[in-house]
């Protein structure tokens, strides 16, 4: 009978099972100082996860919590744009780097501050033909290196805004497989809720993460001047639950919150008295309700 | 990825590390510790990217990663500006034999003297691939160093390249 794969003790002196060990051990040591560590997701593009994962980072800081934000959109990271610190620099020690600090002392990360220039894409050094082989390991790696080599210190609440893709919670779980849990971002609109059901499938069916709870963003236009409300997309039924995930909120869409975004500072921080921030902070308040009690939303 | 002796039926072990070609494949040797029949394994660039997407070195390193090690060594077009802010904790041994070998291809050392460059020799490293050049100019200069060389021409390279099997 032939050796097989298992039957080999070690790696021949090669070392590389050791090195995957050891850095599984590193990223375990530095989220012991994280409480929880909640992914915001959607599965679709462009229904708002970015604005929602840096309201909900405001709305815990502001309620005192130690808070961090991981920009896990390696190609489209958007999060320093909208926590205000684009540019900031980047210092480091032997232990790891220290992440910038956004309003309230949001702590972030993100490949926007290491790109040099606007309009620098993230482009890695290597064999440039058949970067398929390579290029979503080093994506994967670059979030690991995120999560594992900060220094977080102790955080309430460490929020991970995912890049759109069903798949992407899964390479998360992969490397955090003690996720506490996701909340889901959708629009009102039948396109994005066919696919943000597959990641809630994704989600609740096959890696057994616990899904806290649907945001429907973009709900409707509020008008700035009358204050009326609007549809923004063609009317779909009000539901409460979306593949069985309850909703936390229905954020209306506010043309302000599109220019607190782009000023760096989250709308529920500068104009908290509107109903789009009144309805962050609804969303904000089932996730802090979820984390307390460790149960899903109801 | 581990290898086998099928006609000893015994794992085989690390041997040697002929470096990184100009392309940017690697060439690791395996020999039987029973009959010392030797395979060398051959990696494409893309299997060589790969590997060292993971994070890892083949053969385990002497110091801990840095942090961020993989992300700061390969990302392209990145901003300079981070600064350290705390000494670097020192070296520690390893029992691994490749990590003596491999460290002179990937690890970065104490930086010593800067050695004169010949315009000649400058163009030529100008023409190896971008993502390995710093390892090559690494490897020469510990070589010209080695020998006593204060200026690295093509002749020096040339020398460099046949000392390392390259």
């Amino acid at each position: 009978m032939p050796k097989r794969y298992r039957d080999i003790t070690g790696d021949g002196g090669s070392n590389v099972a050791g090195q995957v060990s050891a850095q599984a051990e590193r990223l375990k040591a530095r989220m012991a100082g994280v409480r929880h560590a909640i992914a915001v997701m959607s599965g679709k593009g462009g229904v708002g996860k970015s604005a929602i994962t840096a309201n909900l980072a405001a709305y815990f800081a502001r309620e005192g919590w130690r808070v961090g934000v991981v920009d896990a959109d390696i190609n489209g990271p958007s999060i320093a744009k909208m926590l205000g610190v684009r540019g900031h620099s980047l210092n480091l020690d032997a232990g790891g780097v220290f992440p910038a600090l956004g309003p309230l002392d949001i702590r972030v990360i993100s490949m926007d501050l290491f790109l040099k220039e606007d309009q620098t894409p993230v482009v890695w050094d290597g064999p440039q033909a058949e970067t398929f082989v390579w290029r979503g390991t080093m994506e994967m790696h670059t979030l690991r290196e995120f999560l594992a080599d900060v220094h977080w210190g102790e955080l309430d609440i460490l929020l991970i805004d995912l890049p759109p893709g069903t798949d992407r919670l899964a390479t998360l779980n992969d490397l955090l497989p003690d996720l506490h849990g996701s909340v889901v971002v959708t629009i009102p609109s039948a396109v994005s809720q066919l696919i943000v059901s597959k990641s809630i499938t994704m989600a609740r069916d096959l890696l057994r993460t616990p899904v806290i709870g649907l945001v429907e963003n973009m709900t409707a236009y509020v008008c700035p001047t009358c204050g009326t409300t609007h549809p923004l997309f063609a009317p779909t039924p009000q539901a409460e639950t979306l593949a069985g995930v309850p909703l936390l909120g229905r954020v209306p869409f506010d043309p302000r919150m599109a220019l607190a975004g782009d000023k760096g500072v989250p709308f529920i921080l500068e104009d908290a008295a509107s109903p789009a921030a009144q309805a962050l902070a609804q969303v904000g308040e089932g996730v802090l309700n979820f984390v307390n009690s460790g149960s899903p939303v109801s | 990825m581990k290898f086998v002796c099928i006609e000893c039926d015994e794992p085989m072990k690390f041997a040697k590390n002929d470096g990184l070609d100009d392309d940017g494949s690697l060439s690791v040797s395996f020999l039987c510790p029973s009959c010392e029949w030797g395979v060398t394994l051959l990696t494409n660039p893309q299997e060589t990217q790969m590997v060292r997407s993971l994070g890892v070195k083949i053969g385990g390193s002497t110091v801990p990663p840095k942090p961020m090690e993989m992300l700061q060594t390969h990302l392209a077009g990145q901003r300079s500006e981070s600064r350290e802010v705390a000494v670097q904790e020192p070296a520690s041994g390893s029992a691994c034999p490749f990590s003596a070998l491999v460290q002179d291809v990937y690890q970065e050392t104490e930086a010593p003297a800067a050695l004169l460059w010949s315009a000649e020799a400058t163009e030529r490293l100008q023409r190896v691939p971008e993502f390995i050049r710093p390892m090559a100019q690494k490897g020469i200069e510990t070589f010209a160093r080695e020998q006593g060389v204060a200026e690295i021409t093509p002749n020096v390279m040339e020398a460099a390249r046949e000392h390392m099997g390259m």
